[in-house]
């Protein structure tokens, strides 16, 4: 009885003291970058012969790899002169097929979307006030009826929509998404102050419904999807139904890309003019001081003068980098719900990427 | 061996063991002299280091202390009856974080009946039939700012309870348990919403979500906790523990969360 008892005891103390968990790899092992063809209308090709130095790609590629660095990292694309020349999916090879969450890189479809509204003539100019287009929403607001599509298009709205303390409660409003947004206060006169937030892109989206009869949802299937071929999509819509302006679409990789490409194209996708040209190139502008950000806006882009590029940006460290003067295109695409302790710097990857651009 | 086979294993391996822990509860009714008879209500505090890793979202170890507040009911009399409720609470963090942002939060309650098997002199080894509940909540603010992930099980399963009686009216228990049927819920890996539900209704529907029956080889959880009783103030008993926690819980996507825990506690008897 005695050695029964010695030995469970034995048993169980050599199976608790030696009990552990392990760090596994987050990266799949680097295998270069050469992109895949689909048959998905992406024409492949690579850097050397888009004229780049395959060495600095690679720099960037290995860097990408790196266990300490990049460590949410999903997927990282170059296009050059319309061609896709190097792609990785370092967490897993599935995820280019995978939809996820673009985050605030979503404004920047709505800032297309809005082009697309006024070439159409849903709406009537950037400086037509959103009250003339839902006016009920501003009945009981009218300190904000001055409040037009530019100030909207530009986080000049005045109103203090602060993303760290409304984001979530603006997420689960159980009411009008409108209203949420416009019961807050007017901090500033519109047209003041930059204030970047996910409040009035709410606006523009509402607005675009408005004139549309159509969720910006369904009014971007019908005039940007479509067009794009793109048909793996989702997008989510406010529990009033107005389609989220700020944040979550979610897209491949590769469509994401398409998306970009169709910007550096100048708007027009197989020979179809999706939006106007001059629309992207005012959009694209340095139009506000972002202040802290480091960077200027547009209408929902980031432009990066030092680069003569802009961006499509989303939490998690997501990237639409387009550089015209370049043609290249860089699309990097993370975990998108990672805070930005783990971001990482995309700056060190596009340095070398357009540095690489001769 | 094939994937079903091996899942037919585990279905007969588990069905075996519910049949004689049956037995056990039905022939095992010998009265067991366990200890001073009676019933008695424990509390306790426990403090250690607990591991998880949630391979949902990413495959790195949490690591970080772990402080668990620990209620018992204990009744001795033809079988020894256990109620326990444990709650903890846990900071971890990755190597590649500086602070302890994750938390975790956990909820156990179980019941079981434990029969006399084995009686020499003074020792006994009792085995029964255990049913607990568990939740096990946790949020990764690093990596995961938007959703919370969980593991929660309803379980039947197996416990044993060894009882040394030493001198001057101390003890020494060890108690072993483990699920062999488990309903479990696990979050989706692929979650096409921004944001978690944070209602009270919200947390009740997703942690419950998915829910899924599987043997021991998807959700397994294995405890062992040794402690040792002492009087104090003549009639009164204290204890002082060890608990070791292992937990593996399979994902609906097959991306398992993995936790670990080593305690010290230290309870009273009332």
């Amino acid at each position: 009885m005695k050695g029964i008892q010695l030995s469970a005891t034995a048993l169980v103390v050599m199976m608790v003291a030696s009990s552990c968990l392990n760090d596994e790899p987050i990266k799949l092992e680097y295998q270069g970058f050469q992109p895949v063809s689909r048959g998905d209308g992406w024409e492949i090709s690579s850097p050397a012969s888009e004229n780049m130095d395959p060495l600095l790609v690679e720099k960037a590629f290995q860097l990408l790899y790196l266990d300490d660095r990049y460590v949410m990292a999903r997927g990282l694309l170059v296009v050059r002169n319309g061609r896709l020349v190097a792609e990785v999916y370092p967490h897993s090879l599935g995820d280019i097929d995978r939809i996820e969450n673009i985050q605030s890189s979503t404004k920047s479809f709505t800032s297309v979307l809005t082009g697309i509204a006024l070439e159409k003539g849903f709406l009537d100019s950037l400086n037509q006030p959103l009250s003339q287009i839902c006016p009920d929403a501003f009945t009981n607001h009218p300190e904000k009826t001055d409040i037009t599509l530019r100030h909207a298009l530009t986080m000049q709205t005045g109103i203090n929509f602060d993303n760290d303390e409304d984001a979530l409660d603006f997420y689960h409003a159980s009411g009008s998404s409108v209203e949420f947004v416009l019961s807050k206060t007017q901090e500033y006169a519109p047209g003041v102050i930059f204030r970047y937030n996910d409040g009035a892109p709410q606006l523009v989206s509402a607005a675009i419904q408005r004139r549309s009869g159509k969720q910006l949802s369904a009014f971007a299937e019908e005039h940007l999807f479509t067009p794009l071929q793109i048909v793996d999509w989702k997008w989510e819509s406010a529990k009033d139904g107005i389609t989220f302006g700020a944040f979550s679409l979610f897209l491949t990789p590769r469509d994401l890309a398409k998306w970009g490409l169709m910007l550096l194209n100048n708007g027009s996708w197989n020979g179809q003019q999706v939006v106007d040209s001059a629309w992207i190139a005012e959009a694209t502008q340095p139009l506000v001081n972002a202040g802290s950000y480091g960077a200027s806006y547009g209408y929902y882009f980031w432009v990066y003068p030092g680069y003569e590029g802009y961006a499509a940006v989303g939490h998690g460290g997501q990237r639409v980098f387009a550089v015209p003067s370049k043609s290249l295109l860089i699309v990097y695409t993370a975990w998108p719900y990672t805070s930005d302790k783990l971001f990482d710097e995309f700056a060190e990857l596009a340095d070398l990427i357009v540095a690489s651009c001769r | 061996m094939a994937a079903g086979e091996s899942a037919a294993m585990y279905r007969v391996h588990a069905i075996a063991v519910l049949i004689v822990l049956l037995c056990v509860s039905v022939y095992g009714r010998d009265t067991v002299e366990t200890a001073h008879g009676g019933s008695d209500h424990v509390i306790g505090l426990r403090f250690g280091m607990n591991e998880m890793k949630e391979e949902n979202l990413v495959p790195l170890v949490h690591t970080g202390f772990i402080v668990t507040l620990n209620y018992e009911y204990r009744s001795e009399g033809s079988c020894f009856q256990r109620i326990l409720l444990d709650l903890d609470y846990s900071r971890l963090e990755t190597v590649r974080e500086s602070s302890p942002l994750t938390a975790q939060l956990g909820l156990r309650a179980s019941y079981s009946r434990v029969f006399g098997l084995i009686e020499d002199g003074s020792f006994n080894l009792l085995i029964g039939p255990a049913v607990g509940i568990s939740f096990a909540g946790a949020y990764f603010p690093n990596w995961d700012d938007s959703h919370t992930y969980w593991a929660t099980t309803y379980s039947l399963g197996a416990t044993s309870m060894a009882l040394w009686r030493l001198e001057n009216g101390t003890r020494l228990l060890g108690w072993l348990s483990f699920p062999l049927l488990s309903l479990y819920s696990r979050p989706d890996p692929v979650r096409q919403y921004k944001l978690d539900d944070i209602s009270v209704g919200g947390f009740a529907r997703d942690w419950n979500s998915n829910l899924q029956a599987g043997f021991w080889n998807q959700a397994f959880f294995f405890r062992f906790s040794a402690e040792y009783q002492f009087p104090v103030f003549g009639t009164k008993m204290q204890a002082v523990s060890y608990s070791f926690g292992y937990s593996r819980v399979e994902g609906s996507g097959g991306n398992p969360v993995f936790q670990i825990s080593h305690q010290i506690g230290l309870s009273v008897l009332l």
